[in-house]
């Protein structure tokens, strides 16, 4: 967007240099046909000064401004439009939004591969970092480790302070540390000191030796280990019972116990040496007496198990003497004898150790950690979800939305019975007046004396006075303004020529002279406007404007009788009734042939449209010369006329000769030399119709980009319509679809924008009753903006959604212009167009037909749904993995 | 003194913001306001709520809520703005009275008068003592230059010199030492109206400040309505949008907002504004009969009324 040349409100005291405010404004309304006085200046700065403060926006200062420069309707337009123009920055807040909110996407949709991958290989280092801090970094609880001192020599003693262990005085106590991590099965190491609570030094070693019996309260202070590091400290209290190492105790028995017969008595004495302790006998695990002594009778040949017990504490006590005797019951004595054997336990294997390494400020740090990338992931991911079902609502939306368009066209297109012309707003403004039309307008408005008189009061009563109060009446003719028929040649439909002469009646209504205007096609019988739409003939024309002046604009052919080759003579007797009369001739004074000079000319005063012949003719009907008078005077200028009637308007080159006019069209732009008008004419080209509208708003436009728009007049206007194709209201296909190819891109950007502007300008209310109207301004806005988003995706990007339509007709081949088709097709690159590709961002664009563009595109609409859906399950893939860690963390306590 | 209306208060009038700005400007810059625009658009109407809104804002100094009104004519000239001379009656007058008697002050010349203060021996005027003499004090006023298109090329041109800044003063010249000056403590505010029938000079619109009224959109044109008709009606809307079509067909004479207000002030009467208004192609013959005979109020020829009428009936 160019930058605006002044702001509103400049202040000048700043001492550095002083600008005029709005100097530039001015001047560019100058260079519009405004008239800029000081007056007017010191007015504009009085009301900027007074309201500046007061309106809501810059903008709405245009109001207050206008009324000074503007005289008329179009002015007040054309000031508000430039004011517009001037002043960019001034706000447009839909423009504003609709930019901000695609510059997002678009930054996403173009860099979308470098955002995925720099996400993905974020969230793998995520996922990475987890695995590794709970997979292979081990972590424990402290509260998790069990140490527990057992004796050696009765592995199922665990010493407590409450469950004592038992040892006999004099013999070696051995004690084995056994260390586990809940359920974990690792080697832990420990370290032990022992403080055996005898007066004995504290020791390391694991086993000690009691000399007397008694209670002693035995510590161990234990250091768990894991890989040479101290993972845990704890002292445990424990309690020893020493049992007295001098009882014993001895069975005498009557007969040998494996040979005792049945019914034969025998007895069993219990010999104690030592403390007395109380003596239990037990015969198969069942209590039989408690004496020394026990006497045994056995009635079967059987097995029995004796047992005597020396109790102390309790039986379990490891000070409980005991003797097992096994009895072997025989009906006769069995000589083999056989040795009581008593049974003693064997020590357990060595339990295995589980070692645990705990570490309680890492585990709340990793804790904290996986619970901060679960959230973030969590939010990420749901985010990213919304973002990818908000993307699929928006593409399913604008499909929809596009597909609606496309049925309500192609219904438009089936609807509609015939062309309409489309009622574009009136551009006649836009040309700068000639500065001869003044002098023109001048004769031509001339007053001329009527054949009315009336009673001149004034003078009657002086003249009174003077006779000394004898009535006479003084009676004055009246003048009046000159009046002019105008009857217009519009045989050719859209003639271009007609649009011309339009403008100049235009013009001269303007300058207050008083024309009528009427239309005759083919024959001239009968002549047409709005208030006559049944037609006059030249009779009626006559009787109703007797005391006009009749000037025929047209080439005049359709007078002359084309079997006697001479002027109609019907025509000619009607003619005969005005006084003043002339033909306006299109065709140029050099192509003048027969018809003109031998038929015409003899019957009626002919002036070329040229504004030199519009001179001789304002001067001829002032001064009533006759016609040889204006031939001559057509001879002395014949410099300035152009040939046109050899000239073959359909060869590009030829073209671009016709508007080398010196001095001024040729050009450079960028080191290249450009024909500007050829470039309006080449512009025009973007419309599929001629339409005068179009030609000057793009003409304008073209001009203005090159400084040149004080050269958008009439006579550069007649040049254009005297092109043979501009008569005929159409171009040739084939021409057509040349010079689009011949068009500048920049003059072909701002040709579009410009026929966008037009069709915007056209109040919906005025084309809904024609369906071929809508179906036309519907097509060209999509083609056209699609062209123009097709060239800046981000400049344009509100145009976007015209290029899914375009889709949808190009392939379905509704597009009905093939010049403009061809032109977009573009298959071997062969021309420049504005459809851009880039295949990567940093990658330069460059220049492709619409099928590649479009099928691009395609792709690329649904690229950004795809990304969010990735970036969705990337995270959901941290999340889980978050999620994985904690449970291992807090449930599973990780197996090493 | 420096006066503006820079809200609209309560008017039946609907000033867009357009020509409320243009209103302003010309009374800050103290230059007559140009109106433009398609008949019926409400250039005239727009003097009289500048004077209504004057009259509210300023009571002291604009006593009238109406502008002075001067019809121009195909034969007017620049002194029948400020007065107008008798000489016929002067002429066959046998009771030997005063020139000055057979002088009536018109719109800007009772304007220019108001400012100042009375003045007894002006009262021999024809119309001194009624439009001036009888008002409280002094007044400022609005003048209202309507149809300026329809007087010939000269008035324009002889205008300049008499609008071209305040004070505004005249002479009478048939009376060679009479001048009235405006005093500048009361303002004099013009409006002139034209219906672009004919193109004004350009030194002409360099001293106006120009402004021209487009056709309202609907939503505008519903507000008029509802403030001209002082009611509100839902099928107002229905109406407005109906006219608003009718008038895009292809007729001639296209009907402006004064017409639309008559129309459906009609239409109310008529009690033909309900549900068929919306769709009248699907009611019944009475329905569109009765509807026929209210289009001479917007029509103004017989082929647009055969145009509209086609429409209707179908």
């Amino acid at each position: 967007m160019d930058k605006p040349n002044d702001t509103i409100i400049e202040v000048a005291n700043d001492g550095k240099e002083e600008s005029f405010p709005l100097s530039s404004f001015f001047t560019d309304i100058k260079a519009n046909g405004f008239t800029v006085t000081t007056q007017q200046v010191l007015h504009t700065h009085k009301v900027l000064m007074q309201y500046a403060n007061w309106v809501k926006h810059e903008g709405e200062l245009c109001n207050y401004l206008a009324p000074i420069f503007a005289g008329s309707e179009d002015e007040q337009v054309l000031f508000k439009k430039l004011f517009y123009k001037h002043f960019k920055t001034l706000p447009n807040p839909w423009q504003d939004a609709q930019k901000q909110h695609t510059s997002v996407e678009d930054k996403l949709k173009q860099h979308w591969k470098k955002y995925l991958t720099v996400y993905a290989i974020l969230a793998i280092l995520v996922i990475a970092l987890i695995v590794k801090t709970s997979l292979y970094t081990p972590y424990f609880d402290a509260t998790g480790i069990q140490i527990s001192i057992v004796n050696k020599n009765n592995p199922e003693e665990t010493g407590t302070e409450k469950h004592p262990l038992h040892v006999k005085a004099k013999e070696s106590l051995e004690l084995i540390t056994v260390c586990r991590y809940k359920k974990t099965r690792s080697e832990l190491e420990t370290n032990v000191v022992f403080y055996w609570g005898d007066n004995s030094t504290k020791d390391p070693l694991p086993s000690h030796i009691y000399l007397a019996a008694g209670r002693y309260n035995l510590t161990a202070y234990v250091n768990v280990l894991y890989k040479n590091k101290t993972v845990k400290k704890d002292t445990l209290h424990l309690v020893v019972n020493v049992c007295s190492s001098e009882n014993s105790l001895t069975i005498n028995t009557t007969a040998n116990t494996d040979q005792i017969l049945v019914d034969k008595k025998i007895q069993f004495t219990a010999n104690v040496k030592g403390s007395t302790g109380k003596i239990q006998w037990w015969l198969d695990g069942n209590k039989v007496r408690e004496n020394n002594t026990i006497t045994l009778l056995f009635k079967k040949a059987t097995q029995h198990n004796l047992v005597c017990y020396v109790i102390y504490d309790s039986i379990n006590s490891p000070c409980t003497l005991e003797q097992h005797i096994p009895l072997i019951i025989h009906n006769k004595i069995d000589t083999t004898t056989k040795t009581t054997v008593l049974q003693k336990d064997t020590m357990p294997a060595e339990k295995e150790i589980a070692s645990v390494v705990t570490d309680d400020k890492r585990k709340r740090f990793l804790s904290e950690l996986y619970k901060v990338l679960g959230t973030v992931f969590f939010l990420l991911s749901a985010c990213f979800a919304f973002l990818y079902f908000k993307e699929l609502k928006r593409v399913h939306k604008i499909r929809t939305r596009v597909l609606d368009k496309y049925k309500k066209l192609t219904a438009l297109f089936e609807n509609s019975s015939k062309p309409a012309m489309m009622p574009f707003k009136n551009k006649n403004y836009l040309p700068v007046e000639v500065s001869e039309i003044n002098g023109i307008t001048k004769l031509l408005r001339r007053r001329v004396k009527d054949t009315i008189t009336f009673l001149h009061i004034d003078k009657t009563i002086k003249r009174a006075i003077e006779r000394a109060g004898y009535f006479e009446p003084v009676k004055e003719a009246r003048t009046r303004p000159s009046e002019y028929l105008i009857l217009i040649d519009d045989t050719n439909t859209n003639d271009q020529q007609v649009k011309l002469f339009e403008y100049l009646l235009v013009m001269l209504k303007k300058h207050n002279v008083l024309v009528e205007k009427f239309y005759y096609r083919d024959n001239p019988d009968l002549f047409y406007n709005v208030h006559e739409p049944d037609g006059l003939s030249l009779e009626k024309l006559y009787a109703k404007h007797q005391r006009h002046i009749i000037l025929i604009l047209g080439s005049g052919y359709p007078f002359i009788n084309a079997e006697e080759k001479q002027f109609d003579k019907k025509f000619a007797a009607a003619l005969d009734h005005w006084k003043h009369k002339a033909i306006i001739t299109p065709v140029s004074y050099l192509d003048w042939g027969r018809e003109e000079k031998n038929i015409l000319l003899p019957q009626i005063p002919v002036v070329p449209v040229d504004i030199e012949g519009l001179v001789l003719l304002a001067e001829m009907l002032a001064e009533n010369e006759n016609t040889i008078h204006l031939i001559s005077r057509l001879n002395n200028c014949k410099g300035v006329f152009y040939a046109t009637q050899n000239i073959n308007f359909n060869d590009i080159e030829t073209l671009k000769k016709y508007f080398n006019i010196p001095g001024w069209s040729a050009t450079n732009e960028d080191g290249e030399p450009v024909n500007v008008l050829f470039e309006w004419l080449a512009a025009l080209t973007i419309y599929p119709k001629l339409r005068w509208e179009i030609t000057l708003a793009i003409g304008n436009a073209i001009l203005e980009r090159y400084d040149m728009h004080r050269q958008l007049d009439f006579t550069i206007l007649l040049r254009m319509v005297r092109i043979s194709w501009m008569k005929n209201g159409s171009i040739p296909e084939v021409l057509r679809a040349e010079l689009l190819k011949n068009i500048s891109l920049e003059n072909e950007k701002v040709a579009r924008e410009t026929i966008l502007e037009l069709l915007k300008e056209i109040p919906q209310s005025e084309i809904e009753n024609s369906a071929a109207n809508q179906h036309e301004k519907e097509v060209q806005q999509i083609i056209n903006e699609f062209s123009l988003y097709a060239n800046d995706p981000v400049y344009y990007s509100a145009y976007k959604e015209s290029m899914y339509i375009f889709k949808k007709l190009w392939d379905n081949n509704k597009l009905n212009d093939l010049p403009t088709t061809e032109y977009f097709k573009n298959p071997d690159k062969k021309w420049k167009t504005l459809i851009n590709r880039q295949n990567e961002p940093s990658k330069p664009t460059y220049n492709a037909g619409a099928n590649e563009y479009l099928n691009a595109s395609e792709q690329e609409e649904t690229i950004l749904s795809k990304v969010y859906l990735v970036l969705t399950l990337i995270s959901i893939a941290v999340w889980c993995t978050s999620l994985a860690a904690l449970r291992v963390l807090y449930i599973w306590d990780k197996v090493l | 003194m420096e006066i503006q209306i820079l809200r609209s208060l309560a008017d039946v009038y609907k000033p867009s913001a357009e020509l409320l700005a243009a209103i302003n400007t010309a009374l800050f810059l103290q230059r007559p306001l140009l109106l433009s625009g398609d008949p019926g658009t409400g250039k005239t109407e727009c003097a009289n709520f500048v004077a209504r809104q004057l009259n509210m804002l300023y009571p002291y100094t604009f006593l009238s809520q109406k502008a002075l009104r001067f019809d121009t004519k195909s034969g007017s000239q620049s002194s029948d703005l400020f007065y107008s001379y008798d000489a016929v009656s002067h002429f066959g007058d046998k009771t030997n009275r005063v020139k000055e008697s057979f002088i009536s002050f018109n719109s800007f010349g009772i304007a220019l008068l108001g400012t100042n203060n009375f003045d007894a021996r002006l009262k021999v005027f024809m119309n001194y003592e009624k439009e001036v003499f009888n008002k409280p004090s002094c007044f400022g006023s609005v003048v209202l230059i309507d149809e300026i298109d329809k007087a010939p090329r000269d008035f324009p041109n002889d205008l300049l010199s008499e609008l071209e800044r305040p004070p505004f003063k005249f002479t009478i010249k048939e009376l060679p030492d009479f001048t009235v000056e405006q005093n500048p403590q009361f303002p004099v505010f013009t409006i002139i109206t034209s219906n672009n029938e004919k193109g004004l000079p350009d030194a002409f619109l360099r001293r106006c400040v120009f402004h021209h009224i487009s056709f309202p959109g609907e939503s505008e044109l519903l507000e008029i309505v509802k403030s001209n008709l002082r009611t509100d009606n839902p099928h107002f809307a229905d109406a407005i949008e109906k006219f608003t079509s009718l008038r895009n067909k292809n007729i001639v004479k296209k009907p402006a907002t004064a017409e639309l207000i008559d129309w459906i002030a009609c239409l109310q009467q008529k009690r033909l504004l309900n549900n068929n208004m919306a769709n009248w192609k699907g009611a019944d013959d009475e329905y569109k009969a009765k509807l026929v005979e209210t289009l001479g109020i917007i029509t103004k020829s017989q082929a647009d009324f055969d145009t509209v009428r086609k429409e209707i009936c179908g």
